[in-house]
């Protein structure tokens, strides 16, 4: 059945930039089509992200030391928000078998992949437009504009590596039997550098004085992670789904 | 094609024969490592500022550089895999990051006990630490997937193994970044006696490697065939 | 089955523990007897506390050494033992399904 289907594809020779783009803009359409009708995996994982924050605020209401306790809070909810949400997405994939259904398409393995990256990045970026104000709110956060943008900048950096990563392995794991359990066994590990780098860079947005240079190596460290594992995975993506 | 790997590994007469030179080579690293074991202790004097747990140092050292070892065998095998899809890849990459485990949880384990006496505390957030802690983490989260992800494991844990290393490199970068105490390069430092009892250490480390990189891949190598031969008992009708 | 035997294994286990913890033993006796252990020849310039460690670690280091010690031994061998075993059952495994396939074979 696969080896018919390919005959029938015509075009076997590399396709073009512009192609793989337009692939995975079509296959991040298709996802956020879905997701717009039913607004499961949005509703879901935002509000789930919004009690992780409520939870950690309860557990450290005492703590005066806001500083130091809020990168955390923020990015453990970005992590666990999205290891949920990444779940889902490919869960989401695999009823009826859809995702075979793509992968027979005349679509490029690569759009597939840049497309669900894409997709995971818009779901992530819409849940953390609840967590972030959350934060804000609950912790009574006092950012100067400047400041706001370069969270933001870390933010959208931070969760771009992590949807980088997180399609990779959540597409790995869609046919394992285990995969909740799986899928968070192996993607914390990995993220770690991101989780590190996220949190600290975080927690210079607090100090009472900006200290610019780090924070652009931070910037720099994460950009470069995003790239780095971009990469690898468009690589190790395509011999890995073929059957 | 299972006759021939029956042939070189399983005698039905003999059993399994263990290859002599694989024998030399564990006698030989087991004597190496007494050796330098009793050089540790006998030869190699007491540091000065450290005191006596600075022994700790001469297995430590080593062990880590295994580990280190395993990290490219096992990128290596993954990509091999990847790339052929050939099984004795997937074994090469399987025995390394086994072999990664093992050595990382050796050093995990003897690092802190030295941290406990020259730091104060078992653990810090250093570097080599954190990134060592990472990618054993990591490998062995691989290893679990192996187990349990089904039929396309093979791949799956070379894909994590590739970026596990990755991953490595990356909580190496990040923690440089936010702080480090981990003693530096050490070795230049060595008085004479110190010295060749690190180096004989290092060798009798990297023999026992080979002994068991060489066992591993075997067993590999047997299970293939395992495999290969019970898909024929099925064939025939033997399956129970 | 000729193949090594477990208590050859075993044996050589012990040999080897024998071999390798003998030194620390003795070692140990002499510190404790003898209490300051020859300083060395020349002090190496590269070990260094980290600023900060409290300077009341009074930890008895023979403890640390022998633990760390204790760990890489039973590492390796517990490695080397887990191939071993997994080798031979699978060998064993192998041996009766080459049986059956030959006999029914012939």
């Amino acid at each position: 059945m696969t080896e018919d289907a390919a005959v029938a594809v015509p075009e076997k020779q590399e396709p073009g930039i512009f192609a793989v783009l337009r692939g995975a803009l079509f296959v991040a359409k298709k996802d956020l089509r879905v997701e717009w009708r039913s607004k499961e995996i949005l509703l879901t994982t935002g509000y789930f992200g919004l009690f992780v924050v409520l939870v950690f605020s309860f557990s450290f209401v005492a703590g005066a030391e806001k500083e130091s306790v809020v990168p955390g809070i923020l990015w453990v909810a970005i992590a666990f928000s999205g290891a949920l949400g990444l779940g889902r997405v490919f869960e989401r994939e695999r009823e009826g078998d859809c995702i075979r259904a793509l992968l027979l398409s005349p679509i490029a393995r690569t759009s597939i992949y840049l497309g669900k990256v894409l997709g995971v990045l818009v779901f992530m970026v819409g849940v953390q437009a609840v967590v972030l104000p959350a934060v804000w709110f609950f912790f009574n956060l006092r950012l100067s504009m400047t400041n706001v943008a370069y969270l933001l900048g870390i933010v959208t950096l931070g969760t771009l590596g992590y949807a980088i990563v997180g399609t990779l392995l959540a597409s790995m794991l869609i046919r394992a039997r285990s995969k909740d359990v799986l899928l968070a066994i192996v993607l914390y590990p990995l993220i770690l550098p991101m989780l590190i780098i996220g949190v600290q860079a975080t927690g210079l947005l607090f100090a009472p004085e900006l200290n610019l240079t780090e924070l652009k190596v931070y910037l720099r460290v994460l950009g470069l992670y995003d790239a780095v594992f971009l990469v690898a995975n468009l690589w190790i993506f395509e011999p890995l789904l073929m059957d | 094609m299972e006759q021939a790997i029956r042939a070189e590994l399983f005698d039905s007469k003999k059993g399994l024969p263990t290859p002599p030179v694989l024998v030399l080579l564990s006698l030989a690293a087991a004597g190496v490592i007494a050796a330098a074991a009793w050089m540790v202790f006998f030869y190699a004097p007491i540091e000065k500022e450290m005191g006596f747990v600075q022994k700790i140092f001469y297995f430590h050292v080593p062990s880590a550089w295994l580990m280190l070892w395993s990290a490219p065998l096992m990128a290596v095998g993954s990509i091999g895999y990847l790339v052929t899809k050939k099984d004795k890849w997937d074994r090469l990459s399987d025995a390394g990051v086994e072999l990664a485990i093992v050595f990382g949880a050796l050093v995990m384990i003897t690092g802190p006990l030295w941290g406990r006496k020259a730091w104060g505390a078992y653990w810090v957030w250093d570097v080599r630490l954190t990134s060592t802690l990472v990618l054993v983490l990591t490998l062995v989260a691989c290893k679990i997937v192996r187990g349990y992800a089904g039929s396309s494991a093979k791949q799956i844990a070379a894909g994590l193994s590739i970026l596990a290393v990755l991953n490595a490199i990356f909580v190496w970068v990040s923690v440089d970044l936010w702080q480090g105490s981990h003693p530096p390069k050490l070795v230049q430092t060595l008085s004479a006696e110190m010295k060749s009892t690190f180096w004989l250490s290092v060798l009798g480390f990297h023999l026992a490697y080979g002994a068991l990189l060489w066992s591993r891949l075997r067993m590999g190598k047997l299970r293939t065939a395992l495999d290969r031969l019970q898909m024929k008992a099925v064939e025939a009708g033997y399956d129970d | 089955m000729r193949r090594i035997g477990k208590k050859t294994v075993l044996a050589a286990l012990a040999m080897f523990g024998v071999l390798t913890f003998a030194p620390l033993g003795v070692a140990l006796a002499q510190t404790s007897t003898t209490g300051a252990v020859a300083p060395a020849k020349s002090p190496p310039p590269g070990f260094e506390k980290v600023a900060g460690a409290p300077d009341t670690e009074k930890i008895d280091a023979s403890r640390l050494v022998v633990a760390a010690y204790i760990a890489i031994f039973v590492g390796v061998f517990g490695y080397v033992v887990y191939v071993a075993r997994s080798q031979a059952a699978m060998a064993k495994e192998m041996e009766s399904l080459a049986s059956r396939i030959d006999k029914g074979a012939s």
